[in-house]
């Protein structure tokens, strides 16, 4: 193609008069630089405009927020975007830049119901009006174009007026400068040409700040916006857990002087461990929310406290008259003899060298890069003497500009490093040791094993009784009643038979009792059928309306379905009794290495397991194996009872009887 | 009549056996476990079976397994299944297919001879025979029974049982058409369609105690 100042042929040799286009080339080139510039003044005008529009929308948002008005929200956003459509036509018009709006279209007016009223968040209103105020006030708040507008307003009087007023700043300076020297006139004749390029950066500016925003780089704004949050997130997080550290120190210091300070102090010992584990378990919580490092706490539970034949109590080898000092004594000796106790103070005593430095070492890098590197480099730059860099040349300066920012990068960047760090420090000292978890478990397991001994034993005495009782004494009755009817039968064959007929129908009595009993022990079809079947079984058996869901892959071990089943016997049985429902669902599955059953019933609820015996009896049930059992009963319903057993299952029972 | 017998316990097993003989019917082959039994029933096709819910080898619910893979193989194979326990869900699992043929009782009732092998020839000619425990625990479980009479209950009670009207009538000390009347009562309270056919009457009425819960 032909360039400006050259000839060029085509290929059928026809030259074209290119040279002939200058002189009026240049004329167009003038008039488009002062249309420029008349442009830019104008844009420079409307730039200026920016700020009432942004003082309106900003006493807008104060009444909105500030005083909860807001009905004003839908108008001052239209009214900021009848600004920012005018500066989009603009740029389009103006500086060749086309800026799409990039606005959600308007929620469409509410539906009238059949019953004629409108719906808004739940609820029925009469009149369209705020059903249409709500969506409009959804639309303007979900919009992100919103905030970034009022960003535009903030910016835009700053930017635009400084891109768009450079020419006509220019041309003033070169008219006074006419007056003062040839210097002024030439940066006008340098400035003033570049209008138009000027022009299209002010569209640039537009559309970056008005323009639609492609789908990938949202994200990558949402992603960097995620980094810088979570990194300014760690910061608060750092310091709260550095102020934290002094609060253990103290707590610390007053343990130490209840603990060492002599006889004067010793009341103090129990109240400042007392404080001391609360910050413990401040730690603790923070440590698992913040740092993601779960830190158990354990401290040993009070122990009951033995009483001698002459009624005295006896802690360890001391013995008290009242209770009150029986108590005192033991808390003092437990809490002594607690390892958690000297962890606990250790931490406190160390903290400041410790945790302390780990939370506030990026934040004081951050600091100490701003205060000693940055400030004193840029100072230097605008000629201070004064500061780190007083005497140094300014290249060292901006060396030492540019390693002030790393710094402060690179501490911003491992912010959220440390607060992890932190937590795992927390978790050395403060974590129960494993001799403490033993403990623990043992103390756990004691208790659960003696009530599944008493128990046990209660369950066997049962069902002596039943059997002593019942089928025992009926088959006494029956051998007595065959004996004589044995004896009769060739005297008085007539009352042989009678006894006889007495006979079985004791038998008959007997077999009915020990069913019972025998379902009392173990369910028969639990041992035919599984768990699964007992279930449904049992529901079939409930006088009301059961239904069961059942997910179980397998078989668990017999112990621990009989708990199941038993525990679910007596969940419905509880229902019936209290729940005055009419609808009870169960259901049984297994996941993760954990049977989870749930009753759940339609009926008036306020369950409590504190006072009823009957779920205190099921925790006591499924304690025994490791089960627990949460119980969610509001006033007036629904219950839902979970129970979980941790246990393995196997494939369906296949050993020979 | 050729019985086809299925119990492990060897006394009991004899007890049935010479119990049976007595009155009349023919022991084609006595199983000791589950898989014998199946064999049994494939081989000798009896008029009846009676077998007990736990057999060998895993002492389950091997009895109640064969019967009713007999009866999907066989349908309306009379099969009476007896039980140291009853339970509904049991019952309904013998009653899903909807034919007759059908037993369900606890094995104390073997004790009265003369009902127990009754209820043999009832399942036998294709009637129902359910234990009293399994149709009282229906009854509790049912809302509709509250619409009828203590009279109607009680006829309810034995006609779920698989009872004859003329055995109704008998225990209740009833005319056969009184028990009629009764039965028409019933139906027509349960809004049940009435039908000729003793056994599906029947059929129905346990199905209809099962769904109606409250």
């Amino acid at each position: 193609m032909a360039g400006p100042g050259g000839d060029s042929y085509t290929q059928d040799g026809y030259v074209a008069p290119v040279r002939a286009t200058y002189p009026f080339g240049h004329t167009r080139r003038m008039r488009s630089v002062a249309v420029a510039v008349l442009r830019s003044i104008a844009l420079a005008a409307v730039a200026l405009a920016a700020t009432p529009v942004a003082a309106i929308t900003l006493v807008a948002l104060t009444l909105v927020f500030g005083l909860g008005l807001v009905i004003v929200l839908p108008p001052v956003v239209v009214f900021d975007r009848k600004y920012a459509n005018t500066l989009r036509s603009l740029a389009s018009r103006w500086c060749g830049v086309d800026v799409p709006r990039p606005y959600r279209t308007e929620p469409a007016p509410p539906v009238r119901r059949p019953d004629g009223l409108y719906e808004a968040d739940n609820r029925l209103h009469r009149h369209a009006w705020w059903p249409r105020m709500s969506a409009r006030i959804g639309w303007a708040l979900g919009d992100r174009a919103t905030g970034k507008d009022l960003l535009f307003l903030l910016l835009h009087p700053v930017v635009g007026v400084g891109l768009a007023g450079l020419p006509l700043a220019a041309l003033g300076v070169a008219i006074g400068g006419l007056v003062s020297g040839a210097w002024p006139l030439v940066a006008a004749i340098v400035v003033v040409p570049t209008a138009p390029v000027l022009l299209k950066a002010y569209g640039q500016w537009c559309r970056v700040m008005l323009g639609t925003v492609s789908p990938r780089r949202q994200a990558s704004i949402d992603a960097r916006k995620l980094w810088w949050g979570t990194r300014l997130v760690a910061l608060v997080r750092l310091g709260a857990l550095g102020a934290s550290g002094v609060l253990a120190a103290l707590a610390g210091l007053y343990n130490l002087i209840g603990l060492t300070a002599g006889i004067g102090f010793v009341f103090l010992f129990a109240p400042s461990t007392s404080s001391l584990r609360r910050v413990a378990d401040l730690r603790r919580h923070l440590a698992n929310v913040w740092s993601g490092v779960p830190v158990a706490s354990l401290y040993t539970t009070p122990r009951s406290l033995d009483l001698e034949p002459d009624g005295r109590y006896r802690v360890g080898k001391s013995l008290f008259k009242t209770e009150r000092w029986a108590r005192w004594a033991e808390r003092q000796d437990r809490l002594l003899k607690d390892n958690a106790t000297w962890r606990d103070l250790g931490w406190a005593l160390a903290e400041p060298a410790t945790g302390m430095v780990i939370a506030l070492l990026p934040i004081a890098a951050i600091v100490a890069a701003v205060l000693e590197l940055i400030a004193p480099g840029v100072a230097r730059a605008f000629g201070d003497e004064d500061g780190l860099f007083r005497a140094a040349p300014v290249w060292l300066a901006a060396i030492g500009i540019a390693a002030g920012i790393a710094a402060g990068i690179f501490a911003v960047h491992l912010a959220p490093r440390f607060v992890r760090w932190h937590g795992q420090w927390t978790a050395v000292l403060l974590a129960p040791t494993r001799g403490a978890e033993l403990a623990q478990r043992v103390e756990h397991l004691t208790e659960t094993r003696s009530d599944a001994v008493a128990a046990q034993a209660a369950e066997v005495r049962r069902i002596e009784r039943d059997l002593h009782d019942g089928a025992q004494a009926r088959l006494v009755a029956l051998g007595l009643a065959l004996g004589n009817a044995e004896r009769l039968v060739d005297t008085d064959p007539e009352a042989a038979k009678r006894l006889v007929t007495q006979a079985r129908e004791a038998s008959s009595t007997a077999l009915a009792e020990i069913r019972d009993v025998v379902r009392g022990i173990h369910p028969p079809v639990l041992a035919e059928r599984g768990l699964g079947d007992a279930v449904r079984a049992l529901a079939l058996d409930t006088p009301m309306p059961v239904d069961v869901t059942v997910d179980l892959p397998g078989r668990a071990a017999e112990a621990v379905e009989s708990a199941a089943y038993f525990a679910v016997a007596e969940a419905l049985a509880n229902v019936v009794k209290h729940a005055r429902a009419s609808r009870i669902e169960v259901n049984l599955r297994w996941a993760d290495g954990v049977l989870r059953l749930t009753v759940r019933d339609d009926g008036r609820g306020g369950a409590d397991p504190r006072r009823g015996t009957g779920l205190a009896g099921l925790t006591r049930r499924l304690g025994t194996f490791d089960g627990s059992l949460t119980v969610d009963s509001p006033p007036g319903g629904p219950t839902v009872l979970t129970m979980e057993l941790p246990c393995v299952l196997s494939s369906p029972k296949t050993s020979p009887c | 009549m050729r019985v086809v017998l299925a119990e492990d316990l060897a006394l009991l097993r004899q007890g049935l056996v010479l119990l049976l003989e007595s009155h009349g019917f023919e022991i084609a082959a006595a199983a000791t476990s589950g898989p014998e039994l199946l064999a049994a029933l494939r081989d000798h096709r009896p008029d009846v079976a009676v077998v007990d819910v736990r057999l060998p080898p895993t002492c389950t619910d091997e009895g109640l397994q064969a019967a009713l893979v007999a009866r999907r193989e066989t349908p309306g194979l009379p099969i009476l299944v007896l039980s140291q326990h009853v339970e509904q869900l049991y019952a309904r699992e013998l009653l899903a297919d909807g034919s007759g043929g059908i037993g369900y009782l606890l094995k104390d009732r073997v004790l009265d001879a003369e009902q127990f092998v009754d209820a043999v020839r009832r399942v036998a000619a294709g009637g129902t025979a359910m234990d009293p425990d399994v149709v009282a625990k229906l009854f509790a479980r049912s809302r509709a029974i509250d619409r009828l009479t203590p009279r109607e209950r009680d006829v309810l009670e034995l006609m779920a049982e698989g009872r004859s009207n003329a055995a109704i009538g008998g225990r209740l000390f009833l005319s056969e058409s009184a028990v009629g009347k009764h039965i028409a009562n019933i139906f027509t309270k349960l809004d049940l369609a009435v039908s000729d056919d003793d056994n599906r009457r029947v059929l129905a009425v346990l199905a209809y105690l099962d769904s109606s819960t409250n």
